[in-house]
């Protein structure tokens, strides 16, 4: 059997991200070599850049023809420079006049204060140029200099820890720790909150920042009771709820194999399945319930390695020992619900894959030294899972040959029930 | 001792006036060549044509004061963007009466071509892609604006607060559901 069909062009998920330039130099040059030896993967990638270059049509054609121009013609910033500087200039032999100039723009733009322009440039750079949002308002006494941007870069989750850009706290403002990051975690973990919600925890000097967007109006005042008895967590909310007819929630598989064209799982494999389970009517509540299950299932494990990476061992050290227990405490919440998760979708799924020939296997735990390892490692059992599951279900295009969905979900639904196991393992005390 | 450091004070605004000057160029280069891109991302957002050029134009001063502070930026485009993101958010929130921008695109583009047949399988792929970016996730749509605006895959993690790794996922599973779409109908 050719190499590729072995490893089921595992490569083929990270195509774009070779196509982008954005996988590591080993990862890259092994995508690079399964390229060379496989024409079915080139022919993807072709396809993808032919995807790729019809967003690029569809962006400058399309949208860029059809959104409305500005309103007013672009005016110049030079006013706003002016203003910018005028609130920044140090008191130096130049600024006098600097500061008379800068009096003189503030008049104008006061007598104008209904224009955009200098609206914004009105504003101190020690001021947040935005209204901040009501919940940091009211939990925000200190001074303007001292506040967390409300409207700047919000950190990615590996740049978590970063502070953000301007913020230079007190030296006698205390700053935030670890133990009062996992509080706030813990108290979005009672509320389900950690489950695929968009939110993010940073640490900004003295407080614990929950940034949340995109949540309905009663989830935001939940989130903010449940947050109101910490008294260094600061929220907050960036947008406000989905209007009724918005559509949808964030990326996740379809739920249904309706939801996605039946060309991308051979019909073959689609109609042994369907025979299977007793008909298209039967398959149907299989798949959706099946693919919820997954869905939550991953929703847990993302959650599970948040706390991972968030509460390194190096982190992990940090902590007290009532804040180690409370953090092995969540750890374990989320992985029993994983065990449990798991024992439905291999009650649901195993049964099938036997009856359409997969021989019963079983897997190995991988002895991780700690327990965020072992977490990793769950991640990528479960990954593989959810994959090999949609496309056995007609709602993701198979990464490998037909034939081989079926034996390799077995393996999976093996790996992932002993790296759950090893995982409750080894966040038990 | 007093000619002296005005001497110096002098001098070093004197140097100071000069990196003012070239931040602004800076700036102002900057902003005449993507302020189009920033309006029309903000637009994407749900803000209103008026507040999205406000918002715009905020976003670049904000960048230059940034600047003036010494802060150094190592890809302005991501910084902007990123910034953008927050701050349209933030506008749409404080309108919480208000029903967001909704651009009604127009479907019926077709490729410029004689041949009214070939418009007519244009205009109808046109109107395939546009139904699938339509129904793609908030986030994978997200991901995939800025992406088409020049973003790496850490600059829009940072700009919508999430992991690299989700931003690929995304970015594939959008690539992957349009593409379905378009080639099946």
């Amino acid at each position: 059997m050719a190499e590729w069909a072995r490893h089921g062009h595992s490569e083929r998920e990270l195509l774009l991200a070779y196509l982008d330039g954005e996988l590591p130099a080993r990862k890259a040059r092994q995508v690079q070599c399964h390229l060379q030896a496989c024409w079915e993967c080139r022919a993807e990638l072709e396809d993808l850049q032919k995807t790729v270059a019809e967003c690029v049509r569809y962006r400058r054609d399309v949208l860029g023809e059809s959104l409305p121009p500005p309103p007013l013609q672009w005016p110049e910033l030079t006013r706003g420079f002016a203003q910018v500087d005028a609130a920044m200039q140090p008191k130096s032999v130049l600024s006098r006049p600097l500061v008379r100039w800068a009096a003189v723009f503030a008049t104008a733009a006061s007598l104008a204060a209904a224009t955009f322009v200098l609206r914004t440039a009105l504003r101190s750079p020690s001021a947040p140029a935005l209204a901040p949002a009501k919940a940091l308002s009211e939990m925000s006494p200190a001074p303007a200099i001292n506040h967390p941007r409300t409207d700047g870069p919000v950190p990615s989750v590996p740049g978590r820890r970063q502070q953000l850009p301007e913020t230079a706290p007190q030296k006698s403002v205390p700053v935030a720790s670890v133990g009062d990051e996992l509080q706030a975690v813990a108290v979005l973990h009672q509320l389900g909150a950690d489950l695929g919600e968009p939110l993010e925890i940073t640490r900004d000097g003295p407080h614990v920042v929950i940034t949340g967007t995109a949540l309905p109006a009663a989830r935001r005042r939940q989130i903010e009771q449940a947050l109101a008895g910490l008294p260094q967590v600061m929220v907050r909310f960036s947008e406000p709820s989905p209007q009724p007819d918005e559509p949808r929630p964030t990326a996740a598989l379809p739920k249904t194999a309706d939801d996605a064209p039946k060309t991308s799982s051979p019909a073959s494999l689609l109609s042994r399945v369907e025979l299977q389970l007793g008909g298209h009517a039967q398959f149907q509540s299989f798949s959706a319930r099946t693919l919820e299950q997954s869905d939550a299932a991953m929703a847990r494990v993302y959650a599970l390695r948040r706390l991972a990476q968030e509460f390194s061992p190096d982190v992990e050290r940090q902590l007290s020992p009532g804040e180690e227990r409370l953090l092995y405490r969540l750890a374990k919440e989320h992985t029993q619900a994983l065990m449990a998760a798991e024992g439905a979708i291999g009650a649901a799924v195993s049964p099938l894959l036997t009856a359409l020939g997969a021989t019963p296997v079983a897997a190995a735990p991988i002895d991780s030294k700690t327990w965020q390892v072992a977490t990793e490692k769950l991640f990528g059992s479960a990954r593989q899972t959810d994959t090999l599951l949609a496309a056995l279900l007609g709602v993701a295009t198979p990464d490998q040959p037909t034939d081989a969905v079926v034996p390799q979900l077995a393996i999976a639904l093996a790996q992932l029930q002993a790296d759950v196991q090893q995982c409750d393992l080894s966040v038990s005390r | 001792m007093l000619p002296y450091s005005i001497g110096g004070e002098f001098a070093g605004a004197m140097r100071r006036e000069g990196a003012t000057a070239k931040i602004q160029e800076q700036v102002t280069r900057l902003y005449e060549e993507a302020r189009e891109d920033v309006y029309r991302y903000l637009l994407t957002l749900g803000l209103h044509p008026a507040q999205a050029q406000e918002a715009t134009q905020e976003v670049f001063l904000r960048y230059y004061a940034t600047l003036r502070k010494g802060e150094s930026i190592l890809s302005p485009r991501g910084w902007i963007f990123r910034v953008a993101h927050n701050l349209g958010l933030k506008v749409r929130a404080r309108q919480d009466s208000e029903l967001p921008f909704d651009p009604v695109v127009d479907t019926t583009y077709a490729a410029q071509t004689a041949d009214p047949e070939r418009q007519l399988v244009e205009r109808e792929r046109t109107l395939r892609f546009h139904r699938a970016v339509e129904n793609l996730s908030e986030q994978q749509r997200r991901c995939l604006a800025l992406r088409l605006e020049g973003l790496r895959y850490p600059e829009i993690a940072a700009a919508l607060g999430i992991s690299q790794s989700a931003v690929g996922e995304f970015l594939r599973r959008a690539i992957e559901r349009i593409k379905q779409k378009v080639s099946h109908g």
